[in-house]
């Protein structure tokens, strides 16, 4: 029994309609894969912005934190809470100090509703001088393969009258 | 020897065939709009919440550190005073208002200081808080919070 289906009737005659479609389905599927890649990159970009924004934020307030105290253990305790660090202390030559916290920031923190898998580290260095001390406060953010997302740096310079107070 | 009911049954099938594959690219059309116009809804929403609650603290915190003096009236309001210039912003419903006091008129003379002003920004909420010499501001708008510190201004 003949099949019913006739793509090249009779005469020789090609039928060029069905070729057609199947080119225009292809054409189709190219230009939906490139439009489907193009709203993907636009919806990671914008969660991108936003998680930029936020590391903004935070670093921002470390920084006027810091600039207020003096000190990161309180920058710490300000921004996260007590207890939910750990510094590392260092020492410099030439009578300064050094210390360094890093923190893994989860979905409990205010800043980062939801977990986005990236480091906080924060790291004081301290230059003592007969007048005062200067403080530098370094904020930086990594992702999980160290690689740098954002970084501020600040300072406060504390004189020697308010250097006793700063450090207790 | 091809039958006549042979020749209309291939033409039929033709049809068929043919009106299916318009069938099916209409139907990859359609479904490249839904997917596409969800994701620009998503993406549109997200941006506009966002944008919402990180200006409105950006902007409070500006004003700020530009001020001579900043004192936290309450929870949602706050006074910034500024070359003899009285500037309240505060929270109502669901958005942050500012409003300016200017010469002789000063905010605590007014018998309802927090209406009236002008709308600056869509907001759920705006909390003001000041503890040991900072000011921290956090606005809320469709479940997108934004918190900042700033240093305060003593009055």
């Amino acid at each position: 029994m003949k099949s019913p289906i006739k793509a090249v009737p009779a005469g020789g005659r090609l039928n060029l309609f069905f070729m057609e479609m199947i080119i225009v389905l292809m054409f189709f599927s190219i230009a939906s894969a490139v439009i489907l890649n193009a709203f993907a990159a636009s919806g990671r970009l914008s969660r991108e912005s936003e998680r930029l924004e936020r590391m903004s934020f935070c670093a921002q307030s470390a920084a006027e934190i810091f600039s207020e105290s003096g000190s990161l253990s309180q920058t710490l305790e300000e921004l996260f809470g007590s207890g939910s660090y750990e510094i590392l202390n260092l020492d410099l030559e030439g009578g300064g100090y050094a210390a360094e916290a890093k923190l893994p920031l989860t979905g409990d923190c205010e800043y980062f509703p939801q977990s986005p898998e990236i480091f906080m580290i924060l790291a004081e260095t301290a230059e003592k001088s007969d007048s005062g001390t200067l403080k530098i406060l370094s904020v930086k953010f990594e992702n999980t393969d160290n690689e740098e997302l954002y970084r501020i740096t600040s300072g406060a310079y504390i004189p020697a009258e308010r250097r006793s107070d700063a450090n207790e | 020897m091809n039958r006549p009911g042979s020749g209309r049954l291939a033409e039929t099938v033709s049809s068929a065939a043919s009106m299916t594959l318009f069938l099916i690219f209409s139907v990859c059309c359609l479904i490249i709009i839904a997917v596409a116009s969800s994701a620009y809804g998503r993406i549109s929403g997200n941006y506009d919440s966002t944008f919402n609650s990180a200006a409105a603290v950006r902007y409070i915190t500006n004003k700020i550190r530009a001020s001579e003096s900043a004192e936290v009236i309450s929870e949602s309001e706050l006074l910034l005073t500024n070359s003899g210039y009285e500037t309240l912003i505060y929270h109502d419903g669901d958005a942050v208002f500012e409003r300016l006091f200017a010469g002789a008129d000063s905010m605590k003379n007014e018998d309802s200081p927090n209406a009236g002003g002008e709308r600056m920004f869509g907001a759920e909420s705006l909390v003001i808080e000041e503890t040991d010499g900072l000011i921290k501001v956090t606005a809320e708008d469709s479940g997108h919070s934004f918190t900042a510190y700033c240093r305060g201004k003593e009055k």
